[in-house]
């Protein structure tokens, strides 16, 4: 008896690059390998996206559960949505909830000390470790100080660079929840940093 | 720059991941999509949408005389009539003694380190039928298949999901049936919604339960059918013995399984949907589904209902010395 001949992900490399997301999770449903040509596209920015808020370490176990839920409900995806990233990031978002407390112990400790627990994984970082600007020292407080929903909004569109629709749809939230989310983000923040005009601080951060 | 530009240079300098990081991710999916495609009730969409009256076309799948066929229209699923009380007894027989039967096997337990060599054989009205070979640990900690004539191994840091994980969840369930039935709904939950979500991650159910009876039937028969490897005697006794108590469960005589073996089909919803058990061990060997118009999902926006019938059977099982050994 002989092994039947297995269809693979890699053997249709080059016709996944031509699908949009929705295509592939379609494909997925018949073709569960397809799913890691998903991964291989979102896996970095998510990774790279929760690594900023969790360090590296913990960004491997978000990354692999986020995949692994995005799998498991791949027949729930609405095929009208052509790209994955907010069903994606909304995902993460959630895996990323249950460390809040890491998360907000970690931008805590950075305002105190100036020292960054998530740049610390990172030897090339080290410049950034020994003298963070006063600003993002502020920063980072203002962050800790969010609530997580709030933060989650600001993030999103700050570092992921989702949309507002896009963010509505991760969170599930309607659009109006986003703008005020963020828009009550955004005052902290100000108020964090003094009221200080944002432009002053260019120098500081030596932009 | 305004502050949301501020916020942007926060930890700006953390660097993408190096691929080594995102390895582990990629070969979680890998492993979980190997499992799937040969536990999953794949319906693969037919060529355009069929319609009701297509779907007649394949009622008559179910032989055998205990559980009559019910075609439901489209729009309006309903729950069968509830079955007679000569069928309830007929059930309740012919579980007890597959109860009594397996109670009575061999209680043999691979080792957490041995290979579990399967072949899984699924046919679906209209498609080819597919086949599939893998080994696993009883433990799960690696899996392998043939790819193009190569052994691909993928190592799982948890082997939850494994045979190891599925015995033990079976040999931890209490013996009475009501208490296992108790068990059932804890875990798949008491309403439509928690349902729902749970058929989703499922191995067995791709159609979510309507009923209290269907989900704990779902859930026992999902348990059954990912112990292929092993299984503890005592503990499928019980979970026969519970299903017997389950309101509506059917049997149907002389059905036979994806691979030609006859079997006796167990249905918690008239037979939309069974598990095959062998006539002499009353070992699970395969589990079947009439796809009418109940099932349909949304593609494009749009809903396409499948019909015809989906079989799938463990066509072989076997502790093998190595992976890649039949």
């Amino acid at each position: 008896m002989t092994a039947p001949p297995r269809q693979h992900a890699t053997d249709q490399g080059a016709d996944d690059a031509r699908l949009d997301d929705a295509a592939l999770i379609e494909r997925s449903w018949h073709e569960p390998e397809a799913f890691a040509a998903l991964y291989d596209r979102h896996a970095a920015p998510i990774h790279r996206f929760a690594g900023r808020r969790l360090g590296d370490q913990v960004a491997d176990d978000v990354v692999g559960e986020t995949f692994l839920a995005a799998f498991r409900r791949r027949k729930r995806y609405d095929l009208r949505r052509a790209d994955a990233r907010p069903w994606l990031y909304g995902i993460a978002a959630n895996v990323i909830g249950k460390h809040r407390r890491a998360e907000v112990r970690m931008l805590r400790a950075f305002a105190r000390t100036g020292t960054d627990p998530v740049a610390a994984g990172h030897a090339d970082l080290v410049d950034s470790r020994v003298c963070a600007a006063a600003v993002q020292r502020d920063l980072a407080a203002a962050l800790a100080a969010l609530p997580g929903g709030d933060r989650d909004v600001l993030l999103l569109i700050a570092w992921a660079d989702l949309s507002y629709e896009e963010t509505a749809a991760a969170l599930g939230i309607p659009v109006g929840t986003v703008r005020s989310r963020l828009h009550r983000a955004r005052r902290k923040v100000r108020e964090a940093l003094g009221g200080q005009d944002p432009t002053s601080s260019n120098q500081e951060l030596d932009l | 720059m305004n502050d949301l530009d501020l916020v942007r240079t926060l930890r700006a300098d953390v660097p993408p991941p190096a691929p080594s990081r995102l390895a582990a991710g990629r070969s979680r999916i890998l492993a979980a999509a190997a499992t799937r495609r040969r536990r999953y009730w794949r319906l693969t969409l037919p060529v355009g949408a069929v319609t009701a009256a297509a779907a007649v076309a394949v009622v008559a799948v179910l032989g055998g005389t205990a559980t009559p066929t019910h075609l439901r229209p489209a729009a309006t699923p309903s729950r069968p009539a509830p079955a007679a009380t000569a069928r309830v007894s007929l059930a309740a027989r012919i579980l007890t003694v597959a109860a009594r039967t397996v109670a009575a096997g061999p209680a043999t337990r691979p080792g957490n380190r041995q290979w579990i060599y399967s072949r899984f054989v699924q046919t679906q009205t209209g498609t080819p039928t597919q086949a599939d070979e893998n080994w696993i640990r009883f433990d799960g900690r690696e899996q392998a298949y043939y790819l193009n004539g190569q052994l691909i191994v993928l190592h799982e840091s948890s082997g939850s999901g494994g045979p190891l994980s599925s015995y033990r969840e079976l040999a931890a369930l209490p013996a009475a049936p009501s208490a296992i039935l108790a068990a059932a709904l804890q875990v798949v939950g008491t309403t439509q919604s928690q349902w729902e979500n749970w058929s989703s991650g499922s191995a067995v159910a791709e159609l979510a339960p309507r009923t209290a009876g269907e989900a704990e039937f779902d859930y026992l028969a999902q348990l059954l059918w990912n112990a292929y490897a092993a299984a503890p005697p005592a503990a499928l006794a019980h979970v026969y013995q519970a299903m017997a108590e389950i309101p509506g469960v059917t049997v149907t005589p002389g059905l036979t399984s994806a691979v030609g073996r006859p079997g006796i089909g167990v249905s918690a919803n008239g037979g939309v949907s069974w598990l095959l058990l062998d006539p002499q061990t009353y070992q699970v060997i395969g589990l079947g589904e009439k796809a009418l118009s109940r099932a349909s999902v949304m593609v494009k926006g749009a809903p396409i209902t499948f019909s015809g019938t989906i079989s799938m059977a463990w066509a072989d099982v076997a502790v093998v010395a190595a992976a890649g050994q039949r």
